[in-house]
């Protein structure tokens, strides 16, 4: 399918959309914190694919190729966001654009059964650097190995582990500060 | 060795990929003498398992893919835009040599062009006005005329001597006859 799409196949592509469309929009919620966002991402995401096509050279590099281009738009609307709202606390920072700093769930171990924990877990990703915050989301939510994740941020091996360590660290101190201990 | 200094290699126990080097040795001695590694290493453990709680949700709507518009340059004529400019160009050139009452003229004496944008006295009349095309016609109709009437006088005036010889053959033969009876 992926070669059908080089070669400029239409339903080759729109087969690719509906089939990638759920891990990319997923991929920019989490670095995003908001689904709209996201939903842009995605339509600015497989745009650029149609696009590029032509630059895709080997089909199975077609995964890290395609978050590739949606990080850079991640990137992108991240960039923009910032410049309408004050990011200097992302857990400020609610989908809505509220600025609630309440954490609706007690410490211990039972704020984890709650329906809002994920809420709770994108705040502590929203409030990492981008670079940390990548990592954790192409390991631990797309589940790419260490190479894939160093070439979809076009960094040595050794600093995509750093990054998903020290990544892993600030979620760890985040959802601590926020009163969830895992 | 020192904890901070191997706690980044905990990423490969973490995720124990195959291609990416596995734990040393080294590592896992100390690991095993550390209790505060120990609670480190499980500590993300235990986050990781957190971190799945957040679960994949689908997109709002889907991707919206616009059919592929036909390029319009396929129908366009081959150096379209370079065949406009110049019948733009060709049509401001007539204009104006229009306002400025060119004349181009290439007859026997050659190639001549002349304007009278700024000339203050009108072009000189190289054409005949109404009532002298008029006197033109005339003549040539009274020179016509009087051509024709000549021309019919002569045919008259020979028609006349043919005739008059005739009736002088006639008459001489009447004459003979009446001798010859």
């Amino acid at each position: 399918m992926i070669r059908r799409f080089i070669q400029g196949d239409e339903q080759a592509f729109t087969e690719l959309v509906r089939q990638w469309e759920t891990k990319i929009f997923n991929f920019a919620w989490r670095y995003l914190g908001n689904r709209e966002d996201a939903q842009d991402v995605v339509q600015e995401t497989f745009i650029s694919v149609y696009k590029s096509a032509g630059s895709l050279r080997d089909p199975a590099s077609f995964p890290t190729w395609l978050y590739r281009i949606a990080l850079n738009h991640c990137r992108t609307q991240w960039r923009r966001r910032s410049a309408d709202i004050s990011l200097d606390d992302p857990l400020q920072y609610n989908e809505d654009g509220s600025g609630d700093l309440t954490v609706p769930v007690t410490a211990g171990s039972s704020a984890l059964e709650s329906v809002e924990t994920w809420e709770l877990i994108q705040k502590a990703l929203l409030r990492l650097s981008e670079e940390h915050r990548t990592a954790i989301i192409l390991k631990e939510y797309l589940g790419l190995n260490l190479e894939e994740i160093a070439r979809v941020m076009d960094c040595p091996l050794s600093t995509a582990k750093s990054r998903l360590y020290h990544g892993l660290r600030g979620v760890q101190r985040n959802l601590t500060k926020i009163g969830i201990r895992s | 060795m020192q904890c901070h200094e191997i706690q980044e290699q905990f990423v490969d126990l973490l995720y124990d990929e195959q291609g990416t080097p596995s734990a040393n040795s080294e590592l896992l001695a100390h690991i095993r003498s550390c209790s505060s590694c120990q609670k480190e290493l499980a500590a993300l453990r235990a986050l990781r398992t957190t971190l799945k709680v957040w679960r994949d949700e689908p997109p709002l709507r889907p991707v919206t893919i616009a059919q592929p518009v036909p390029s319009r340059r396929v129908f366009r004529l081959p150096y379209w835009n370079m065949v406009r400019y110049a019948a733009v160009a060709a049509l401001v050139t007539l204009a104006l040599l229009g306002l400025s009452n060119a004349q181009i003229r290439w007859d026997n004496n050659g190639f001549s062009f002349h304007t009278s944008l700024f000339s203050q006295s009108p072009p000189a009349a190289n054409f005949y006005t109404k009532d002298e095309m008029k006197a033109i016609l005339d003549r040539v109709l009274d020179i016509s005329e009087e051509s024709n009437r000549q021309m019919i006088q002569r045919m008259m005036d020979t028609q006349d001597a043919d005739r008059a010889m005739e009736l002088r053959d006639i008459t001489h033969q009447i004459k003979e006859n009446r001798i010859r009876n």
